[in-house]
């Protein structure tokens, strides 16, 4: 029995960092096996303590608001390039350049990533719209359907170029790292958006604003859950300019439906919350 | 001015005050301490013990070998003590503003 308990709460430990697990798993197991208390209760604190220890040593090596637009230029880039999948279509180089900004991003330089970012941004004062432009309605008359308004394109793809001008003037260590995973998605889009044919409104378009609002309900729902376990400030700054520069110009740029709206609405009160959330002190216990 | 402290902390602070203690030691202490309020769980008391370490309140005092299993015994600091002597002080002050307010309650005959 005490060893299958052992055994047990050696693999909850898994939750921790590896260098955490091998400072501490015979301690904290031998505290467990003498405490003797309820598992499952024993076992959802391992996972719990240890998803913020990662979190924890992540963030260690960026200040807050650094973290936070790292990540929010990300997930700006891979939010443009689903808005800007007829874009892809028209001007191939687009996707190639939005890659490259992803990729460098990820990757923690800023700086170089800046120019393929600036290569992408439309003309400031002149919104994309026109016959070889993009400015189409081609969301239109279905649930969760806009149509886009002349700047709402021009505003989201302004937005990963603002941002990485920001991160540019900062000082310090580089960035750290992130997941390949963001260029990998963005890439994969633009390789999609050359099968596709936009003369005519696709039929599968209101699944797709339906799946890019889940996949932002989710992340938020993401975001409120690390903050609360480390009440560090980054994710919630992150969902904040996210909103700020892709959900808000399509709220207030386009003609929404009531679905839309109620989407939209639903994302702005994860984000509220994840920073209601980021403000509360963390507690030691 | 301060934050109060959470209840968990404090009584695991308290249960530090009468010398270096170990985990199971520390826990079976605030649960009596505070009446069975506080119930911490394991992964609970030692990520406390980390972040409490982290802001120089507690600190590691000696490991030793138990039936071949480790211990750890943690030992609170003179920081650690002033903090948790002020939170009692302003949880006695918070206290007193209600109690030498409420008449003294006479037994029933």
């Amino acid at each position: 029995m005490t060893d299958r308990m052992e055994r047990h709460y050696r693999r909850a430990m898994l939750a921790y960092p590896r260098g955490y697990r091998a400072a501490n798993t015979d301690a904290v197991v031998a505290t467990l096996l003498e405490v003797r208390g309820p598992v499952a209760r024993e076992t959802l604190a391992l996972v719990r303590g240890g998803l913020a220890e990662r979190l924890r040593e992540r963030t260690a090596r960026t200040p807050w608001w650094a973290g936070g637009l790292h990540l929010a230029a990300l997930a700006v880039l891979a939010s443009a390039a689903t808005w800007a999948l007829p874009l892809m279509n028209l001007r191939p180089v687009s996707g190639v350049l939005l890659v490259a900004a992803a990729l460098l991003t990820a990757l923690g330089r800023v700086r170089l990533a800046l120019p393929f970012a600036l290569a992408l941004t439309p003309h400031p004062v002149r919104p994309l719209i026109g016959p070889d432009d993009v400015g189409v309605a081609w969301y239109s008359g279905r649930p969760l359907a806009a149509d886009y308004g002349p700047w709402t394109l021009t505003v989201i793809l302004w937005a990963p170029a603002v941002l990485l001008a920001v991160l540019s003037l900062r000082r310090g260590p580089r960035l750290p790292r992130r997941s390949l995973l963001w260029p990998a998605v963005i890439a994969a889009m633009a390789v999609y958006a050359h099968s596709l044919n936009f003369d005519t409104a696709p039929d599968w378009e209101p699944s797709f604003a339906l799946l890019r609002t889940a996949c932002e309900a989710g992340a938020l729902l993401l975001v409120l859950a690390a903050t609360a376990l480390v009440r560090d400030a980054r994710w919630a700054l992150a969902a904040t300019v996210y909103l700020a520069c892709t959900v808000a110009p399509a709220a207030l740029l386009a003609a929404n439906s009531p679905h839309r709206t109620a989407a939209y609405g639903t994302l702005a009160a994860l984000t509220l919350l994840a920073i209601a959330t980021s403000r509360r002190k963390e507690r030691t216990a | 001015m301060a934050r109060p402290m959470t209840e968990p902390t404090y009584f695991i602070l308290a249960a530090l005050l009468d010398g270096p203690s170990h985990g199971y030691g520390i826990i079976k202490l605030a649960e009596r301490e505070s009446g069975g309020r506080v119930r911490l769980a394991v992964g609970t008391l030692y990520g406390a013990l980390d972040r409490l370490a982290e802001a120089g309140l507690v600190a590691l005092d000696r490991e030793e070998t138990v039936q071949g299993r480790p211990r750890r015994y943690y030992r609170i600091t003179d920081d650690g003590q002033d903090a948790v002597a002020a939170e009692a002080a302003r949880m006695r002050a918070a206290a007193l503003a209600v109690t030498r307010r409420l008449p003294p309650r006479t037994a029933p005959a």
